[in-house]
This record gives structure tokens, sequence and C-alpha cells, in this order.
């Protein structure tokens, strides 16, 4: 998808795809970041540099832990995993989510009613 | 969680590991490792300010670069040690004249004046208002003291001391009544020598003849003899046992004689026991507070209040401090007080700023530097800040030694006996001293720390960019220059003021006689105070027959006090009130002060004798405010309310005098004159003289004795009196000096209360 095409974040769902990207087990920065890219189908930008503020924000809410480990390429990375306290705020977070989408969904698709 | 959160090291390896990742993707992708890292290096972006970023969110991480900046700060400031050198002395100046005056006016107005434990100290304000509202008395009567110190028992200790300034006929020290317990209350608890009284010394009146000497009697009269304990020294006629030498009090720079208050002669017959004349203070008991005395002390005083109808009390219990006494405008002068130094601070901000800005614009290139290496604009600010706020702890530091010697400076230029009076800082000190030097190192440093950031960083960094570049830094320092010439403009009209002001003062000077006339207070030695009047007659009498003098007359002790502006009573006509003094005399005041009467006469020897029918002599100033161009004579008001149910008192005006001012007071009082009542066992006696001012002292001296009367000090001309009046109480002399910084407390008439300064009851 070409670079213009792409869609901005909507501010504070950064986190919310972060914690999903960790439900499948633990994940090193670059790899969320291209989780995110790639399960978006490259449609979502994430700021590699906006990324660890927001890894410093849930690992301190207690949502997330990070140890050092080995990458895929055989390099030290900084491994992070969900907490308990994280999978229910992602839970949390993605029912708000899907309600919000519903809602705004229902009001787009509704055909416009009749004035009078 | 870590205190500091992750350490930056930590937060530097896991990006450049993130980078190392896309870069080792981007080479699989097919690019080469040189492309293949700028690539990686443009998708993440600029490594710092996202360490910057995370440093910032670490918890604490402001400790780790506070560090960081005050050694920078430091390291900068040797860098540029004249230009240091030069903020210093400006700001050690600023600093150090704001703490000194802070130290003073803390040392005597903030804090109780005692030997021990001020926590625990309380201070009794006793106000008694007859009916009508007006102000009937400021201290205590020895019979409400004995119930109030009965009902408090549980709570404290209360004490009682009457202050009479020079009581005694063969001293010239300060003789204090006090309770037996008065050492426990104000300490201190160990005597130097002997012992302190015993609670029995004050049960019975006259039963215990003691006296206790404060160090300074016993070094100044009796050349610290240690064989004083047991001697017998007599004062007023009386022969006193010395049981033991205590220090001298704080604040108390004359020698001070401590006497039971039982020992009073008149407490004997009964004569004081319901006049107000002591000053209450008390110790709170362990788990007690001020509070709760205060209000067992309301109850009890309202028990007494309903022995004496028609009186009303109120009653405050403080911690003693002289700012938090009722009624005072004390507040307002610490902070009228503060007034100069605070803009001569001001000032020094001001030039400080101005030399940072200087400084700033040869420091444009550094900031540059900084900035395009990525360092955020609030983080360059706060580091700007660190180095004019180490600046200010450095004079802050200086100034410590200014708070220490500043105020015993100003007392031994005021007054050489200022005392052992503790001047020296304590916890508010150095809270204001850190208050004013961190607010001085914001005010001073944050115009040239912004301005400093206002950089045009290509220029800047190849050095094209000079300090004298750009509006912007015009406008900050114009604006400093004229807030710098405001400020001292300021300065400058107050300094004016004051001079004017002062010379005004001192240059005015009373308008009626006081060198050649000769004051003696007397305190009538007499059970009987209906005939107290041909007492003072026949005492006048025999003065006035004495060498060199040419006139005597009679005047309530109210004058001294009208003189520094005190005393002063209600008055009405049907369609006006105002305050005045009043003031009791015989016929030959106005001659014996040289005040014309402009209008009508002075007292008959009819009105001197018998007080009716009710006349009065009105000032200028008192006529015209109530009779404003008519003739007074004739005219007639209402005095002051009159106590317990006695009747009104309507006045007739008879006499017209020029306003008397004395110089100490702004202006002329409003006064009136009215003669003497005769039931009067208090009061002074003028004596118009001329010749030699020692030996007329000796011989009225000699009379008053051998009349059997109590002299209250020594005979003393108007001019000494008025004097000492101002220089005696500590506090007004102090005071006097704070004028020095505020002229602007003249104009507010902003004076010590009548409580401190009145001389004897």
């Amino acid at each position: 998808m070409p670079e213009t095409k792409r869609l901005q974040l909507l501010p504070g769902t950064l986190e919310m795809l972060i914690l999903q990207t960790l439900i499948f087990g633990p994940r090193h920065g670059h790899g969320i970041a291209t989780t995110i890219q790639r399960t978006s189908d490259k449609a979502l930008l994430v700021d590699h540099g906006s990324l660890y503020p927001a890894l410093q924000r849930l690992e301190r809410a207690g949502l997330m832990d990070s140890e050092w480990g080995i990458s895929e390429n055989n390099r030290r990375a900084r491994f992070y995993k969900l907490t308990r306290a994280g999978r229910k705020k992602l839970t949390a977070e993605t029912n708000k989510w899907e309600k919000l989408v519903r809602a705004v969904t229902g009001v787009l698709t509704t055909p416009q009613e009749e004035e009078g | 969680m870590r205190w500091f959160g992750r350490p930056d090291r930590e937060y530097a390896e896991e990006i450049e590991e993130h980078i190392a990742i896309e870069t080792h993707e981007n080479i699989s992708r097919g690019m080469t490792p040189e492309d293949a890292h700028s690539a990686a290096r443009r998708t993440f972006g600029d490594p710092l300010a996202v360490r910057e970023q995370l440093g910032v969110l670490r918890p604490l991480h402001w400790l780790g670069t506070l560090a960081e900046d005050i050694r920078y700060a430091f390291r900068s400031m040797r860098r540029t040690w004249l230009l240091t050198g030069m903020i210093l002395v400006t700001l050690t100046a600023g600093i150090g004249l704001n703490t000194g005056v802070f130290t003073l006016l803390n040392a005597l107005l903030l804090r109780a004046q005692v030997d021990k434990d001020p926590a625990r100290f309380f201070s009794v304000y006793h106000q008694i208002w007859a009916p009508g509202g007006r102000l009937a008395a400021s201290n205590t009567s020895y019979a409400d003291y004995l119930a109030f110190q009965q009902g408090t028992q549980n709570l404290g200790d209360l004490a009682a001391s009457f202050f009479q300034p020079r009581l005694m006929l063969d001293s010239e020290d300060k003789a204090v009544l006090v309770s037996c317990n008065f050492f426990q209350v104000y300490g201190p608890d160990r005597p130097v020598l002997g012992r302190l009284f015993l609670a029995q010394e004050c049960a019975t009146p006259g039963a215990a003849p003691v006296v206790i000497l404060s160090e300074k009697v016993w070094a100044t009269q009796f050349s610290s003899d240690p064989g004083i304990i047991g001697r017998t020294i007599t004062l007023s006629q009386r022969a006193l046992t010395v049981v033991g030498v205590a220090a001298s009090p704080p604040g108390n720079g004359e020698g001070v004689i401590w006497i039971p208050a039982s020992m009073d002669s008149t407490l004997d017959g009964k004569l004081l026991q319901n006049s107000t004349y002591l000053t209450l203070s008390g110790r709170l008991k362990r788990g007690h507070s001020r509070s709760e005395v205060e209000s067992a002390l309301r109850v009890i005083a309202r028990q007494q209040d309903q022995l004496r109808p028609g009186q009303r009390s109120t009653l405050e219990v403080t911690d003693g401090a002289p700012i938090h006494r009722p009624g005072t405008d004390a507040a307002i002068g610490v902070l009228l007080a503060m007034g100069l130094p605070s803009l001569a601070l001001l000032i020094a901000c001001v030039n400080v700023s101005t030399l940072l800005l200087a400084r700033g614009a040869s420091r444009q290139r550094e900031m540059a530097v900084r900035i395009s290496l990525g360092a955020g604009k609030s983080r360059l600010v706060r580091m700007l800040l660190t180095e004019s706020l180490a600046l200010t702890s450095c004079a802050a530091a200086l100034s410590l030694w200014l708070a220490y010697y500043f105020p015993a400076a100003v007392t031994r230029v005021v007054g050489d006996d200022s005392g052992p009076h503790d001047l020296s800082p304590d916890w508010k000190v150095f809270g204001y001293l850190a208050g004013i030097a961190f607010s001085a190192g914001c005010v001073a440093g944050l115009a040239p720390a912004l301005e400093s950031l206002k950089v045009n960083l290509s220029q800047s960094l190849k050095g094209l960019q000079t300090a004298t570049d750009g509006a912007g830094s015009h406008r900050v320092r114009g604006f400093l220059v004229a807030c710098q010439v405001a400020l001292s403009l300021v300065l400058l009209a107050a300094a004016g003021i004051f001079v004017h002001s002062e010379y005004k003062r001192w240059s005015a000077g009373p308008d009626f006689e006081t060198r050649r006339v000769l004051a003696v207070t007397v305190f009538l030695r007499t059970s009987k105070p209906e005939t107290a009047g041909a007492s003072f007659r026949e005492l006048e009498d025999r003065l006035r027959a004495g060498h060199g003098v040419e006139a005597a007359s009679f005047c309530g002790e109210a004058f001294i006090e009208t003189l520094s502006g005190q005393q002063t009573d209600q008055v009405a006509t049907p369609g006006a009130r105002q305050m005045a003094s009043r003031t009791e005399v015989s016929p030959e005041f106005f001659r014996v002060l040289g005040i014309p009467i402009l209008q009508g006469r002075t007292f008959t020897a009819e009105e001197d004798r018998s007080g009716t029918p009710p006349v009065a002599i009105v000032t200028e100033r008192f006529a015209k405010l109530f009779w404003p161009g008519e003739d007074a004579l004739g005219k007639r008001f209402s005095g002051p309310r009159p106590l317990h149910g006695e009747p009104q008192e309507f006045l007739e005006v008879v006499g017209v005098a020029r306003d008397s001012a004395a110089g100490l007071a702004d202006d002329a009082q409003s006064q009136y004159f009215v003669p003497r009542r005769n039931a009067n066992i208090a009061g002074t006696i003028l004596l118009r003289f001329a010749g030699d001012e020692q030996a007329l002292q000796r011989a009225v001296t000699r009379t008053v004795t051998a009349s059997r009367h109590r002299m209250i000090g020594r005979p003393e001309t108007l001019h000494t009196l008025m004097r000492q009046a101002l220089v005696l109480p500590r506090l007004i002399v102090l005071w006097d000096s704070w004028r020095w910084f505020s002229p602007w407390l003249e104009s507010m008439e902003w004076r010590p209360s009548p409580q401190v300064s009145a001389r004897g009851s």
C-alpha cells in the first residue's frame, strides 16, 4: 500500500493494539511494530519512535512485563509479555472498541430520516 | 517498581537493537548495508528525542538531571567568575537586607519573649468594656487574676506581673511585682544564686518581704557579691531580703528587681483590688491547648462581670507573639516594613537579569548546539534556571551571615543598651530566606533563560548570529531597564518622603515649654481617696514655695500619654462623635506649659476645688471638629460613657486653648481638659522653674519624701520624659527604626499599642 494511503492511529488505540499483539506470546519492540503493520495489511502506520513511550507507560501501569532475551536474528532484545491485569484491560478495551464501532457504523449506515 | 524506572542505558540499548533488527530486515529485502541502516534510522526517527521522552516519563528522573544541572551550573560559575562575583554581591545585598529585616521583625514580633519552651507559653489579653462600648481597661485586676488562676489550675500555670518602670525612689532599676509562679511561666527555671519565689510567699499579703535581683542589678549595684543572699536592701522605705539572683529576662537591658505581688502596700490596703493593672501570662500543662484555657477564662470572666453590673469583658489567649496581640495592625506593619527591602531585592533581581541576559547572548552557539542535538526547550529552561538558582543559593548562604549580624547592628545603632534580646534567626527566618532566594532565582533567571532559547539554529551554528541581533532581545532589555528605572524612582520617592517626614518630625518639636518644666509623678499614700485632692494641693503649695519655682500645676498622668498619641476617649454632641484625649488639670496648667488660652478663660479656684459645675477647656482642633465656624464657648458635649452606673457627664466649654502638638504625634491631638477629680490618688505635678535643674530635682525629691507619699520615678523635665517616652520602651525604639524602611508607617499612624508603653498604672 502506498505511504499516503496509510492510516494514522486514533489517539489511545496504540496501547490496545500493543496489548493485542502480545496475546500470542512475548515480542520485542520491533516485532510489535511490524506485527501491527502486517496484521493491518500495512494500513496502520506505527511510528517506531512513539512505540517506546507507549511500551513504557503500559509497563509502568503493570499491564505488561519485560525482560531481555534473544531475537530470531540472534540479537539481544527486550521482550514484552502480557500480565494478568493486561489481559483484563485488553478484554475491557476490546469490548468498548467493538461497541463504539457498532454504534458509529449503525449511525453511518442508517438511511437518513425524512424531515417533518 | 524501581524508584528511577529503567536506566537510560537500557533504553539506549533497546533502541539500538530495534534499529539493528530493522537494518537486518532491510538488507534481506535487498538493500545495501548503508542504505539499510539509513532507512532503519529514518523509520525510527530521532533516538535521542525518544530517549529524552522516555527519561521524562521516568519517575523522579528530574532528580538525576537536577544533579547534572547543578554540577554544570557550578562549572559555568567558575568559568565566568567575574560576572558570578558581581551577581553574588548584588543578590547578597538584596537577599541579605530582606532577611536581616525579617529576622528583626521575627525576633520582636513573631515570637514570645520567654526564656523557655515558647510552644507552651500563652498570653492573656483581657479587656474590660464600659457601657456604650468604651474600652475601660486593657489589664486585669488582682481580684480577677485570683479567680482566673483558681479556675485554670488544671490547664496550666497563670502568672501575673506589673511592670513599674521606675517605681523605686532610691533605685534606677525596674521593679516588677509578680505572682510567685512568675518564673515557672517565663523561665528561667533555676536561679543564678539562692532560690526563686515559693508559692506560700504570695499566699498572705505583706507576709514575705523578699526580693529577687536580676543578674544585671546584682552586677551593677552589688558588684556580683556572692554573699548577697540574705542581705537586706531598702526599697521605697521598706526592708526586703534578697533571696535569689536570676538571669535577666529577654528584651530588658535594664536591671530588674522582682517583688512578690502580695508585697504591694496598696494591695494590702485593698485599694487596688479592683483596679486593672496586671498583665497575665501562663504556661500550659501537657495535653492542654490555648483554646481550652481561653474558653475556661471566658467563663470565669463572665462570672466576674456579673459581680459588676454594666461591665463586659472580652478575653483572648495567644501564643505571646506581639503580632498576635488583639487589635494591633502588626501584620500590616510587617508587610509595610518588608516593602522597601523587597523593592530593593526586586531591583537587584532586575540587575542580575540584565547581566544574565548579556551572558545569554554569548551562549547562543551553545544553545544552538544543544537544541540541534535534540535537547527539549523545557529541559534547557530548567538547566538555565538551575544556574540562576545556584547563584541565588550562594547569595542566600552569604545572607545568613547578615541575618545573624544585621539585627544586632540595628539595635546597637538605635539604642545602646538593647539587652539580651534574643535576635537569633529561627526556622521561620530560614524558611523565609529559602523562599525569597528561590523567588529571586526564578525572577532573575526566567527572562534571560527564555530569551537565550530564541536562536536561529543555522546562523548561530555558523557563528553568524550575534548578541545584538533580534528585536525580541531588544524588547526584553528595554523592559528590564524600564523596570530598573521605575523601581529606583519608587525607592527614591520613598526615601524623599522619609527624609521629609523625619525632618518635620525632629525639627518641629513640641510647641510648649518642656525644658523648664519639671514633672514629678506622685502616688498618694492614703486610704481615704476623698482627701486626695487636699493632699495634692498641699503638696503643690509646698513645691511651689521651692527655690526657683515660678508656677506649679496638677496634671493627670494621661497628659504624658497624650504626648505619645495614646489614651483617647469617645466624646459626643447631639450631632457628632469624635475621639479626643482627656486630661485633668489644675487652673495653672496652661501658664506652666505656656499654652495660650485663645478664647474664654482657665478654670477657677472653685472649679478646681469642687469640680463643679462640669466645665471643660478644649483645643482648637477639638472646637473645629465639633463646631466648625462657630464660637465654641458655652457649647456642651458629653464625656465618655461612665463605668459602674455613674451618671453621664455633660461638659460646658469655658475656654479654647491653642493646639499643643508634642512633636511625637504627627498632628496635634484633639484634646480637652477638665478640672481634676478630688478622688485622684495618682497624678503628676508640673513645676515651671528658672535656675538649676539638678538642685530643684533634689529639693523636690526631699519635699515629696518628707510628705511620706510615694514618688514614681525621679523628677524629670518634660523634655527628658518625652525623650524617654521614645527611648525607654524597647519596642517603641525598634518600631521607630523600622520607619527607616517604610515612611508609609508614618501616614498609617502605626504605633505600638498603649499596653506596651504605658507608664505604670
